[in-house]
């Protein structure tokens, strides 16, 4: 299935991206280059009540790597990706980032973790409704004790870089398009210079063109910024735009492929993977 | 067409309250709440009748202490008095009371809201949805009637601590006759009906889901043009009453007056509160942002909640520039000494009551808005964001307008009695009394309000926590 043809070419070039804008002076900017960690996941048990969402869940994510969780629906996906990014304790197993232990940490510090470290982005975007875009991107920097000014220049230049700078900066989520909102919920995932970037079915409520648009902006912005990225999708077109898929099935790991060559295709070209990569 | 018989209805509608008080999303708390607010608004309700049937059964039969003065009139123009003051007491009290019944029916309303539109997915016409609707308000308000009765007969001891001319107010006196009570059940079971069904008209429940309006657009200056053409008819309209004019068009006009002023305040304050949180969004500060755009986004709302306290904020500035004392007016008889006690104990019961019910009306608003926003507070609590965030833009959100309109109200009838006071002999403008007055009712109705926004808490902690699975 992974290997099928590339679906419809994606809207714009990834070299049209400009590079991720300059960190500013300000001491509450995030620092860069930030240091990439690797994401570890060993042996996750979690249940809900009965259910066993994770029957003993391992992975390692080299710090960088884009990669794809799918699934079909009631695998375990999202549960894996609410443990990994700290939003829900494992029962059993640990997840660590760079060595240290992200499942044992109190309740603050983990979200203070996905504050500072991790940037989301969500199916149906989940931006504030009555905040501007550039005000939506600005507030993880403002959370973290950015001034005002430093926090909307730095959003700004983020939007201007996903293409929806100008006008657009100024308008609420409900005046946008499904398109343009997610491209602000990925500039609000990206603004702080996160280590990794977890997306939710990043895609879910866009329609194929737009979905095609999203994901290469969310990977080529990931990857020129040194995140690592971890995307939870249906959609194998979607997964495609990955460099390793990770499939999971009755709460286990399935398979795990990667990507021999790097992705963020342009044409219908079909991504070959090496098996197995464990 | 319409199938469903209203004891079908009744049943699906008491089969769907459950399901609710199971939902760990906080949508069964949201008809906790509607009950709860509907108890508040019928105790209230009760109170000012009861209180007001007191003063109709003294005038026939007047208080000995009244009968014991030497003024011969006194007995019989004194206790007429009272019961005007009562009458106006309760025109005060409607709004806020019909302000917090429709809140209620309104919070039931969206909390079913996406409810309804599987309802309609299986068959049922809005017709139907509406009226199933009415009927689970209904016996929402008809609970809420009964714990109001409880909570009245509860409150009778309390009522007792008070004195009005000169005599203390004895439980018996409250007594309300059967009929004032029928008539109070109905007016609030009819006020939760109506509302209900005038707050579904602002939601579209179609089978593909519920969708609100969506969000107004920002409100314009042209309501300072309309304000100021307001003030210019009043006036006009004040001229007219120096005329000689009859009783009948002298309140026809006076009324008019009032109904002018009434409309100017609730055209012109959204307007001004939106202008003031557009001010306010030039912040470093998020919670601060978050509550001056939800203002910005919908001024109306924020009006709303205070509404009901512009005008009482108006009279309570005027009284509060009555000195405590009674040497300021030169000294005073027993009459006239019980008349301005009774005249203070009156604006301040009644401006007790109607920051209850605002502050209950805050309550309900900020929970319905919690739940509301489910998805965005779960989403912001997944990104790392501390709940203090909303905790703390609720506040804000509840503090600005509510000091805006007090300091504004309390100002402008300070304003107002100015000129009256100052006429007067030996009379401090603005004695300690005055300035204790003022500062009492502006950290009170704070004090309410910060308490309205923070028992949000357990709610948003109730969403926060709700760990179900998602079908992933």
């Amino acid at each position: 299935m992974f290997d099928a043809p590339m679906p419809d070419a994606p809207t714009s070039d990834a070299r049209t991206i400009a590079p991720p804008p300059a960190p500013t002076a300000h001491p509450a900017a995030p620092a860069s280059p930030r240091r990439r960690d690797a994401l570890v996941a060993s042996g996750l048990v979690h249940r809900f009540g009965q259910v066993v969402a994770l029957g003993g869940v391992s992975l390692t994510i080299p710090a960088g790597q884009s990669v794809a969780v799918m699934g079909p629906s009631g695998s375990g996906k999202s549960t894996l990706l609410h443990c990994l990014s700290g939003i829900l304790t494992p029962d059993a197993g640990e997840v660590t980032l760079g060595g240290g232990r992200v499942s044992t940490l109190r309740d603050a510090d983990r979200s203070r973790l996905r504050r500072e470290r991790f940037g989301f982005v969500f199916q149906d975007g989940q931006l504030i409704g009555e905040l501007p875009a550039r005000e939506n991107v600005a507030l993880p920097l403002l959370l973290a004790g950015m001034g005002r000014a430093a926090a909307l220049a730095h959003a700004d230049s983020w939007l201007e870089r996903l293409g929806v700078g100008g006008d657009m900066r100024l308008r609420r989520p409900g005046e946008l398009s499904g398109g343009q909102a997610q491209r602000v919920a990925i500039a609000r995932a990206l603004v702080h210079d996160p280590a990794v970037i977890f997306a939710d079915e990043p895609t879910g409520a866009l329609d194929q063109a737009t979905g095609h648009e999203v994901m290469q902006i969310l990977t080529t912005t990931a990857s020129m910024a040194g995140a690592t990225l971890v995307v939870v999708t249906h959609d194998p077109h979607v997964a495609r735009w990955c460099s390793r898929l990770v499939e999971i099935r009755d709460a286990l790991v399935h398979s795990d492929t990667l990507a021999t060559s790097t992705p963020l295709p342009t044409t219908g070209t079909a991504l070959p993977r090496q098996e197995d990569a464990r | 067409m319409s199938t469903l018989t209203w004891t079908a209805r009744l049943g699906l509608a008491t089969r769907l309250a459950g399901a609710r008080l199971r939902d760990t999303g906080g949508s069964g708390a949201l008809d906790l709440f509607a009950v709860g607010a509907n108890a508040v608004t019928a105790w209230l309700s009760f109170v000012v009748a009861s209180g007001t049937w007191m003063f109709v059964q003294r005038r026939a039969q007047p208080p000995a202490w009244l009968t014991t003065l030497d003024d011969a009139d006194a007995a019989m123009v004194v206790p007429t008095t009272h019961v005007i003051l009562a009458a106006m007491a309760c025109a005060l009290l409607v709004w806020p009371i019909l302000s917090l019944g429709g809140a209620a029916a309104r919070l039931g309303a969206r909390g079913r809201a996406r409810r309804l539109a599987s309802l309609r997915l299986v068959g049922m016409t809005s017709g139907e949805i509406v009226s199933m609707s009415v009927v689970e308000s209904l016996v929402q308000a008809a609970a809420g009637v009964l714990l109001g009765a409880l909570a009245w007969t509860a409150s009778l001891p309390l009522l007792g601590l008070l004195t009005f001319q000169n005599t203390p107010v004895a439980p018996a006196e409250l007594a309300m006759p059967w009929w004032l009570w029928l008539g109070v059940v109905a007016v609030l079971l009819a006020l939760a009906a109506a509302s209900t069904a005038l707050g579904l008209t602002r939601v579209r429940i179609s089978p593909l889901g519920v969708s609100r309006q969506a969000t107004p657009p920002a409100l314009r200056a042209w309501r300072l043009a309309a304000l100021a053409a307001g003030v210019f008819v009043i006036a006009a309209l004040g001229g007219v009453m120096q005329a000689p004019l009859g009783a009948l068009v002298m309140g026809l006009v006076f009324a008019g007056m009032l109904g002018i002023a009434i409309g100017l305040v609730n055209l012109f304050s959204p307007w001004l509160l939106q202008l003031i949180a557009r001010l306010g969004v030039r912040t470093g500060s998020p919670a601060r942002l978050l509550a001056m755009r939800r203002i910005v986004a919908d001024p109306r709302s924020a009006w709303r909640n205070v509404s009901s306290l512009a005008l009482l904020g108006f009279l309570v500035g005027m009284i509060a520039t009555i000195p405590l004392g009674t040497d300021a007016f030169g000294g005073l008889d027993s009459l006239n000494e019980m008349l301005l006690a009774d005249l203070r104990t009156g604006a301040v019961l009644t401006l007790a009551i109607a920051l209850a019910l605002g502050s209950a009306s805050t309550a309900l608003a900020q929970s319905s808005d919690v739940v509301d926003r489910a998805d965005e507070l779960v989403a912001l609590d997944k990104m790392g964001v501390p709940p203090a965030l909303d905790a703390t833009a609720r506040r804000h959100q509840v503090a600005l307008p509510l000091l805006a309109t007090l300091v504004l109200s309390l100002g402008l009838g300070v304003a107002a009695a100015l000129p009256l006071v100052q006429s007067l002999p030996r009379m401090a403008v603005l004695g300690p009394s005055s300035v204790a007055i003022l500062a009492l009712t502006v950290v009170g109705a704070l004090a309410l309000s910060l308490l309205a926004a923070e028992s949000t808490r357990p709610l948003r902690r109730r969403v926060l926590g709700a760990r179900v699975r998602r079908n992933d």
